[in-house]
């Protein structure tokens, strides 16, 4: 339960943000009569959206050496997504920055320290500096995690504390589509209801839709989530899931996905559905060596 | 109390209501009778004429009338209608406390201080009546509203009861003479017809007021003892019922409800009572601070009261009327009485839902003032004034139309107003605090938010938005972000209502309507004088509301009216088209139908929908003055110009729209002066002067005429004019003419005529018209005038106009798009359309901008409210967030959690490990990922080596499952495990198979594709499709055993196509091999192909031979052709085919193609394989080939190795269950000979036992023989062996030789076996010989009856003769059907009887996946369950949804149980359970564990309980060994005595052991459980286990070999061993030697 008091004037900031809105974020940023904490978070939020975007190398450039910690491990992210030829020496420094505890402690490098060795498949590295949560944001990357780890019990757990933070939050209600959909069976519904809650609430965003057609593909209903991605796909051309979800869509309603493919593989070479496709090839041929 | 309206006058001491209009009638102190439209709050009329107080006063209830009486002894009669005193009726001699009228007759009761009560006849105007008996000062006297009786109350303390029975009967009778006799007499001699009834004593002192209860035989009456009495009456006498105390002072009035069971009474103590009528209890009090009441009104048809004061009156209800309703997509929600409701829309249906209330709970003003309803949750919030507001959560249960009158446990909690605000989140007002709290469905608080404005209401105002009411103004809140989003200054507001699209909402006060935008922008504001009671947003943004008495609607720009008039108020709930759907007062809804065709062409205009308001113009009737002036005040002259007759309105509309045709013709109608004028001068301005010019003719104004000539250069009219002019002999007209042309001759000459000589003169001169002038200076003489000196004189012309003739370029007047659209309309034509479009579009641009401007300004303004909110809010922020002390904690928390010891759980199985460990589908496995497990499935099932054609197909398969979810920003994004068969029912956790993305629908439709390629000739795209299935095949999943036959059916299917098409193309390539050509025509003739594709192949086959001159064969395509019944041209050419052949029946070239001998064709060299020749298949396709091909890749689907082993297409999961199942079983039963082998090895090895293996002998003398007569594999010979053995081959010899005899083959032979190796034993000569004699004299075939008995062996084991043929004919059947796998035509071909039951009950046991090995078994058996129709279908759906696995044999035995008894026999068996101490549960579960333990007798279970309780067991135990072992109840007595005896008194275990584990009830004595207690018993004896016997369980449960290895191996002595094993051994098979001993 959370007492309130007080407008939160980065409400929708955030709530952009979470929901994909990155563009939106980053355009109502200018927030009137913030305090100096609220400048951080917000400026946080913003390079994020940027990150998100993609546009790393602005994000580099715009955090110098005098900026705020939090902010220094975002510029941290955004080198280590540009150029992974160096992320030994990202990671090092990641490192370094954890083990100092008068900064170590900071809800957004460890954040970022999480959402890093995410990435690196170390999942045990990332909890260690994740588990214990403290903001929305740790704990619904907790969920995460314990999902792509498959264990859907110690999300659940990180889910139940973030309920009694604030049941309502976008991050909390995110959280629970997402543990809904890995856990699947009737709680799919339950997913859906949500991302229908935030496609009436807030505008829509091609996050929101691929959630909504996400969780139509796992209940069967193949048009319908194909009808949702091409609405996602006229908003964002480029989105990476639009694409893959186009081209699972595609396959399962028998028209042709090479081009949503060949998209995905031009724009986003590193993407899960390319990496797996490439790799299932593979798979293919030394499964075919072994009945030559 | 809900006061409706309030009036300051001189003390009220009469009150009477309109019994149909809402008026008052109002008596005061001062004298003066006030009228009142209480509804409008308006003084109508006041009457003064009496002096003194006016006590009295009463309606009529059908005449405009009045009566009334005071204190100067009058009682006046008046007409109100004419505002006037009809008539006085004098009599009474002192003040006149209370008049009334008679319902029916026309009298007037009275009852004055001179202790009588008088009736009046009004219309004779005379005392009927006079009633004496008081004595005291009457206060009160009226009629009963049915009965012949008056009730009055004296201040001598006692309440009367008249009756006038004989007063009625005289006047309904009415002979004038006696009537007035009647009359004299009462006069003289006070009321003999009126007597008294009952006196009612009781009151202590003087009684006020007594009333009758409208339809019970009930009267009131109140006191100055400050009592209310109830009393009741029958025909006999009356008594007093209750007494009613808490006034503080002398009750002046008191009255029962009309509608509700309640009585009202008020009193000097100034305060009105309510008081309930049955439980006789105080329920209310209302108190006026200074004034005490004197009098009551109650309105005899609706739901209102009114008391009258010494400061003046009040109207007012007790309970609120409107009903509390939710209104979600097609249904309404509301509350009625003590229920919620449903109603549907569409359907017009209304339902219960669920009682909110207990009966009998005092109900004033507890009723639900609002609902809230949330459809996706079916949870409803009612709110009431209960407990100064508290709300009810109710969720609605799924099966909601419940008839259940039990009150859900609601959660209830106080609270301002609670609404729903999402989904699953509600928002409950805390008034005291102005904080609202936002709730979860468990009624948990999830938040708390202060709001920005003191709040007394809330509503909703879109998801997570509320909209907060105080007493000036709204405001809209986000709750997330804790920011006002609007904010508006209204009046009161009591209602609001959004429009369906959350874009506008209305607003509604007393009074007053304001609708604004969702962001609270004011759009328009209403105001009414009656007062608004409910409204509802229309599809087209119309809103729609009630009044008191009005239907109205208002348009988006604040434009309204009426749309009808209403008599009794009501509340809209809905508006759907013409429909307005509301509910009334009671509770009912309603449908009204109203014509919105004002409406909804005044919103067209609004909306510029020109095309809708011309066809409703067209189309519909509009009329009247409003419409037109509504057009006209709001610009649309041309469009109101479409509604009037009258022509000069018409014309007034032509000309202000500007339209010229029409006024002219309105101008002609009229023919006025001053319309043509106005006409002239309006066609002059637009430069129609044409128009002009007729105007000014039709009204004769030469003047303006011959102008506008003069400027149109209109010479010849002109003149005309002038001719005219000339003839009028108006000679300023004619000289202006004159002038205008320039005609100066004509000028003198007019100016002659008239008699200026002089002017003509000069004129003339000046002109130089000298012969002229000289003789007018003759005429002149004397006075010829002299022209000034030195100036040149010069003719004024006219200047010659520019344009002659015809209109001026006309002035561009705005054309209504009605009048251009109109007539091009009827015209037919566009371009007039468009053109006037244009116009508009002009017009538009303007609207819009100035918008824009206003729109920016606003912004503006609103950006700066908003920066001033922001720093106020700022301010506060920081003050507010200090006191928080949680959000401080968090951080502490966190750091200690951080540093405490994490773990990392292991990462778990990801789902497609899942579905790869569970599934034995290609497809599966391909999905998950196992690229080599799918492989080796489809090698082994199918044979399939060349996998390269399947890539894509597994590549897509993998792809298709996963879909992709991105959550958290920059981190990895999550696949998701995609699953089949989804429903909502699916329990989360469990995963289900992959979804894959084939699917054989898809098969189909590419299958149809390809037979419309075939069809078209274009064979590389067919050929292509027709592979990509055969491709696609191995990787489909299909669900029903059906389906399996179906795709099974489909691989040959396209088989046959490719083969044929791989032909034809090969065909086409060989042109210069016209032989071989030939040959592969002929072939592809031989696939089985769809009939039209046949016919093209013999088309074409008979056309290349026919051309090689091949006739005889070409001749055999055309008959064959013929034979298909072709199309027309088709036939022609096959019958001249037919013809030329006849004549030369030869072939010129030898063909390998013999027609007449049965072929299928070789794959691969595409060369027939004759019947007979050796071929080999591919294993998946089934195509054929030459023997030399074997091992090749098959050539027709480029899958599999032709001529490998394959076990058969895997692509249903029902048939991967019964496939498991067996495996399982030879798993089980191969783990079992490996743990013998294992465990007998050392002993083996070690010691020479000679009696274990003369136990073996007889095994192995059997596996031997197995093996070597009938080459069985050896480990099916050993498992032989175990049922059935023998030492001799003598029996076997015979057996299998007579089966040879028979024609059966080898292989035959050893299946039969295999299936029933009791055979080996049976009587061959006596027994089987004859069976099998009796069958082929039935006239079997040999091979007809060799596949019979091989596929059901059992037969044989029936008796002979008739038993015996019908099942063999069963069988025969059963067989047939499955060969074509048309179960169908099973039930149809066969005779009539219970074996069509029983055929066709099987095959579907069949489909469900019930084993082959149960079904024969039921086929033969004679016993229940397969038998009956409706029975079966009933019971085997019981069984189904019982959740019993179709696959093993507890199904068919509850089959056979729930078949075999009725409900009702069940039923007793559960009883006789649930006696025996088993509750529901348990004998259930004891159900699905041993179905056959239902079926048991009583007697046998009370038998088995009998022998139990003998042996010793409690009858708790029982019952626990019953739960634990169901079986062991249907053992037999004697087995139970048996064993128990054996286990407790030989091997001394305690019987509790037994009771524990009542397994062993079920176990061998012979078998199992002496020969281990055998060995157990040495083992105690030689002190080896220590004293103690081992555990029951564990030394019977377990198996042999654990036995052996954990009682008998593990001892380092082989002797021991040796002995034990002996031990163990012996004694098998031969109990009674060990009994004996």
């Amino acid at each position: 339960m959370a007492s309130m008091a007080g407008p939160d004037h980065l409400f929708n900031l955030r709530n952009h943000f979470y929901l994909g809105a990155y563009q939106a974020a980053i355009n109502n940023s200018e927030i009137p009569n913030l305090s100096q904490e609220d400048i951080v978070e917000r400026d946080c939020l913003v390079h994020r959206a940027y990150i998100a975007l993609g546009s790393y190398q602005l994000v580099i450039s715009e955090i110098d050496e005098a900026a705020a910690t939090p902010l220094q491990a975002v510029k941290l992210l955004a080198m280590y997504l540009a150029s992974p030829g160096n992320k030994e020496s990202t990671i090092s420094s990641l490192r370094e920055w954890l083990a100092d505890p008068t900064v170590g402690n900071n809800a957004i490098i460890r954040l970022i320290a999480g959402t890093i060795f995410m990435h690196e498949e170390d999942y045990n590295e990332a909890l260690k500096h994740t588990h214990s949560g403290g903001t929305m944001d740790l704990h619904a990357l907790n969920v995460q995690i314990f999902i792509k780890m498959h264990r859907s019990d110690y999300a659940e757990k990180q889910l139940r504390v973030m309920q009694q933070i604030d049941e309502d939050h976008t991050l909390t209600q995110l959280a629970s589509a997402w543990l809904n959909l890995a856990v699947g069976g009737s709680k799919i519904q339950e997913a859906y209801l949500i991302f229908q809650d935030f496609s009436e609430k807030y505008p829509m965003t091609s996050l929101i839709l691929n959630g909504k057609a996400v969780c139509c593909m796992h209940m069967g209903n193949f048009e319908e989530a194909e009808t949702l991605l091409l609405e996602a796909l006229n908003k964002d051309a480029k989105d990476p899931e639009t694409l893959a979800n186009l081209v699972v869509c595609s396959l399962h309603v028998g028209k042709s996905s090479s081009r949503y493919l060949n998209q995905l593989k031009l724009s986003h070479p590193d993407h899960v559905l390319v990496k797996r496709a490439a790799s299932a090839e593979d798979n293919f041929e030394r499964a075919l060596q072994s009945f030559a | 109390m809900l006061t409706k309206f309030e009036t300051k006058s001189n003390r009220v001491k009469g009150l009477s209501f309109h019994p149909k209009r809402p008026w008052i009638l109002a008596s005061l102190h001062s004298g003066v009778i006030q009228l009142w439209d209480y509804r409008m709050g308006t003084l109508i009329d006041r009457f003064d004429e009496h002096e003194g107080p006016v006590r009295g006063v009463h309606f009529h209830n059908s005449q405009p009338l009045f009566v009334s009486g005071g204190d100067d002894y009058k009682i006046k009669v008046w007409n109100y209608k004419n505002h006037r005193c009809l008539f006085t009726l004098l009599g009474h001699l002192d003040y006149i406390r209370t008049v009334q009228f008679h319902h029916e007759y026309p009298w007037i009761v009275s009852a004055s201080d001179d202790q009588t009560i008088r009736i009046w006849n009004w219309q004779s105007r005379t005392c009927v009546s006079v009633l004496t008996g008081h004595n005291h000062y009457v206060m009160c006297a009226s009629f009963h509203p049915k009965e012949d009786l008056v009730v009055s109350a004296s201040l001598d303390q006692t309440v009367r009861v008249w009756d006038i029975g004989a007063l009625r009967k005289k006047t309904v009778s009415p002979a004038d003479d006696i009537m007035r006799l009647t009359q004299m007499n009462s006069d003289l001699f006070g009321g003999v017809d009126a007597i008294v009834k009952y006196v009612l004593e009781g009151h202590d002192r003087g009684v006020n007021w007594a009333a009758f209860h409208p339809t019970l035989p009930l009267i009131v009456s109140g006191a100055d003892d400050r009592q209310v009495k109830l009393w009741r009456m029958n025909e006999t006498k009356a008594w007093e019922v209750d007494t009613l105390r808490g006034h503080m002072n002398n009750v002046s009035s008191v009255m029962f409800h009309a509608k509700q069971d309640i009585i009202v009474s008020n009193s000097e103590d100034k305060s009105i009572r309510v008081w309930d009528a049955t439980k006789r209890t105080g329920l209310q009090t209302f108190r006026r601070e200074h004034d005490r009441f004197w009098i009551l009104a109650v309105h005899p048809e609706m739901n209102l009261l009114a008391a009258g004061h010494d400061s003046g009156m009040i109207v007012f209800k007790l309970e609120r009327e409107r009903p509390a309703f939710a209104l979600s997509g097609d249904s309404l929600f509301y509350a009625k009485d003590r229920f919620l409701r449903y109603y549907e829309y569409s359907t017009q249906r209304d339902s219960q839902v669920i009682p909110i209330r207990r009966p009998g709970t005092p109900s004033l003003n507890q009723s639900p003032r609002t609902l809230s309803y949330s459809p996706t949750e079916n949870a409803v919030l009612i709110c009431s004034d209960l407990d100064g507001g508290s709300y009810e959560l109710y969720i609605i249960p799924k099966d909601s139309v419940g008839r259940s009158d039990v009150v859900q446990d609601a959660k209830r909690e106080t609270g301002g107003s609670a609404v729903f605000i999402a989904r699953n989140r509600f928002a409950v007002l805390e008034k005291s605090t102005s904080q609202v709290l936002v709730k979860n469905l468990k009624n948990e608080v999830v938040k708390k938010s202060s709001l920005p404005i003191p709040t007394d209401a809330i509503f909703y105002a879109g998801t997570g938005n509320l909209l907060c009411r105080s007493e000036d103004k709204v405001v809209i809140f986000d709750l997330q972000q804790r920011l006002v989003l609007g904010e508006l200054q209204t009046p009161f507001v009591r209602y609001v209502v959004w429009s369906s699209d959350m874009e506008s909402v209305a607003l509604l006060s007393k009074h007053t309507i304001i609708i604004a935008s969702k962001k609270l922008v004011l759009q328009c504001t209403l105001h009414e004088t009656i007062r608004v009671k409910s409204g509802a947003w229309d599809d087209n943004g119309v809103f729609i509301y009630t009044t008191l008495n009005h239907i109205k609607y208002c348009l988006p720009n604040g434009d309204s009216g009426i749309i009808r008039t209403l008599d009794v108020p009501i509340y809209i709930t809905k508006v759907s088209g013409n429909t307005i759907f509301c509910l009334d007062r009671d509770g009912k809804n309603k449908a009204i139908t109203i014509n919105a065709t004002e409406y909804i062409f005044k919103l067209s205009l609004l909306r510029k929908r020109y095309d809708h308001v011309m066809s409703m113009i067209k189309n519909s009737q509009l009329c009247g003055q409003a419409m037109i002036a509504y057009l006209q005040q709001k610009g649309f002259p041309e469009v109101a110009l479409h509604f009037v007759e009258d022509e000069r309105i018409r014309f007034n509309l032509a000309l202000e729209s500007g339209n010229i045709s029409v006024a002219v013709a309105s101008a002609t109608q009229i023919n006025e002066k001053d319309h043509w004028y106005r006409l002239g001068v309006e066609a002059l301005r637009q430069g129609n002067s044409g128009i002009v010019e007729f105007a000014y003719q039709q009204t004769k104004n030469f003047e303006r005429l011959s102008f506008l000539y003069l400027i149109t250069g209109n010479l010849d009219k002109l003149s005309k004019l002038m001719k005219i002019a000339e003839v009028k002999n108006n000679v300023m007209g004619q000289f202006h003419n004159a002038l205008y042309l320039g005609d100066v001759k004509e000028r003198v000459k007019i100016l002659e005529n008239a008699g200026h000589l002089p002017l003509a003169y000069i004129t003339a001169s000046v002109h130089g018209l000298n012969d002229i002038a000289e003789r007018l200076a003759t005429e002149l003489g004397d006075n010829v005038p002299s022209l000034p000196e030195g100036k040149t004189p010069s003719l004024l012309m006219p200047p010659t106009p520019i344009m002659c003739g015809g209109d001026w370029p006309l002035l561009r007047v705005m054309k209504g798009i009605f009048e251009g659209g109109l007539e091009s309309a009827d015209r037919g034509g566009t371009v007039d359309e468009e053109d006037a479009e244009g116009d508009w579009g002009e017009e538009l641009d303007i609207n819009v901008d100035g918008m824009e401007n206003r729109d920016i300004e606003d912004i503006l303004a609103a950006a700066e409210a908003g920066e001033e909110e922001n720093d106020e809010e700022g301010g506060w922020g920081g003050l507010e967030d200090l006191e928080l002390p949680p959000e401080l904690d968090t951080p502490k928390a966190s750091a200690n959690a951080r540093s405490s010891i994490f773990v990392t759980p292991p990462q778990g199985m990801p789902v497609s490990q899942i579905w790869s460990q569970k599934s034995s589908l290609a497809a599966e496995q391909a999905a998950a990922g196992s690229f080599d497990t799918a492989m080796r499935l489809l090698h082994r099932q199918l044979g399939i080596k060349n996998f390269t054609p399947l890539k894509s197909m597994f590549l897509d398969l993998f792809n298709g499952s996963h879909s992709y979810l991105r959550a958290f920003s920059s981190s990895p994004v999550v696949p998701l495990a995609i699953e089949r068969g989804w429903s909502e029912s699916s329990s989360p956790n469990v995963r289900g198979p992959p979804a894959l993305v084939y699917d054989f629908s898809q098969l189909d439709e590419k299958l149809k594709s390809g037979y419309k390629a075939t069809t078209t000739g274009k064979f590389t795209e067919a050929l292509r499709l027709f592979l990509s299935i055969l491709h696609t095949i191995p990787l489909v999943v299909v669900e029903s055993r059906r389906e399996v036959d179906e795709v099974k059916e489909l691989i040959v299917i396209v088989k046959e196509y490719v083969l044929g098409l791989q032909m034809e193309l090969k065909r086409r390539e060989m042109k210069d091999d016209p032989v071989r050509q030939q040959e592969l025509a002929a072939y592809f003739t031989h696939c089985n192909l769809q009939t039209p594709h046949l016919r093209l192949a013999l088309l074409s086959a008979m056309g290349v031979c026919y051309k090689a001159k091949n006739l005889a064969t070409a001749s055999n395509f055309a008959r064959r052709l013929l034979e298909t019944s072709p199309v027309d041209n088709q036939a022609k050419m096959a019958r001249q085919v037919v013809q030329a052949a006849e004549r030369n029946m030869t072939d010129e070239t030898k063909l390998n193609y013999d027609f007449r001998n049965p072929f299928v064709i070789c794959g691969s060299t595409y060369v027939p394989i004759y019947r007979g020749q050796k071929d080999v298949s591919c294993p998946y396709c089934t195509a054929r080939f030459v023997p030399n091909q074997e091992g090749n890749i098959c050539t027709v689907c480029d899958l599999a190795v032709i001529g490998a082993d394959a076990s058969g297409l895997l692509c249903s999961p029902s048939q991967v269950r019964s496939i498991e199942l067996q495996k399982w079983r030879n798993l089980r039963f191969a783990v079992k000979l490996l743990e013998n082998a294992s465990s007998f090895r050392r002993s083996i090895a070690s010691v020479a036992d000679v009696s274990l293996r003369d136990c073996q002998k007889g095994k192995n003398f059997t596996v031997s023989y197995l093996v070597d007569s009938l080459g069985l594999a050896k480990k099916v010979a050993e498992s032989i062996s175990r049922k059935v053995s023998f030492e001799n081959k003598s029996n076997p010899d015979s057996v299998l030789s007579l089966l040879r005899s028979h024609g059966f083959t080898v292989s035959q032979i050893s299946s039969i076996i295999t299936d029933y190796p009791l055979l080996l034993i049976a009587d061959g000569e006596n027994s089987l010989g004859p069976k099998l004699q009796f069958l082929q004299s039935r006239g079997a075939s040999s091979s007809e009856l060799t596949q019979i008995v091989s596929t059901v062996p059992k037969i044989l084991g029936k008796r002979g003769g008739k038993t015996l043929s019908r099942y063999y004919d069963i069988v025969k059947e059963i067989v047939e059907a499955d060969k074509s796998s048309k179960h169908e035509k099973l039930c149809h071909s066969l005779p009539v009887g219970n074996l069509e039951n029983k055929i066709r009950n099987i095959s579907v046991l069949r489909e469900l996946g019930v084993p082959q090995r149960l079904l024969f078994s039921l086929l033969i058996s004679d016993r229940q369950p397969v038998c009956g129709k409706e029975k079966f279908e009933e019971s085997l759906k019981k069984v189904v949804e019982m959740g019993f696995d179709p696959t093993t044999a507890n199904f068919v035995g509850a089959l056979r149980v729930i078949q075999g008894f009725s409900d009702k026999t069940v039923e007793e068996k559960v009883n006789l359970y649930k006696r025996l101490g088993f509750d529901v549960g348990d004998v259930w579960e004891m159900f699905k564990k041993f179905p056959t333990f239902l079926g048991l007798s009583e007697k046998k279970i009370a038998n088995s309980i009998e022998t139990f309780v003998s042996l010793g067991f409690t009858r708790d135990e029982i019952v626990v060994m019953v739960k634990r072992f169901p079986p062991c109840i249907g053992c037999s007595a004697e087995s139970v005595k048996k064993k128990t005896e054996f286990l407790v008194k030989k091997m001394n275990w305690p019987l509790k052991a037994v009771a524990s584990f009542p397994q062993v009830i079920g176990y061998s004595l012979e078998k199992r459980t002496v020969p281990r207690c055998n060995v157990i018993k040495v083992l105690i004896s030689k002190g080896m286990l220590g004293s103690e016997l081992p555990p029951l369980s564990s030394a019977l449960s377990i198996t042999d070999p654990a036995f052996l290895n954990k009682y008998v191996m593990n001892h380092d002595d082989t002797q021991l061993v040796r002995e034990l094993i002996a031990i163990f051994t012996k004694n098998r098979g031969s109990l009674t030697d060990h009994l004996k001993q």
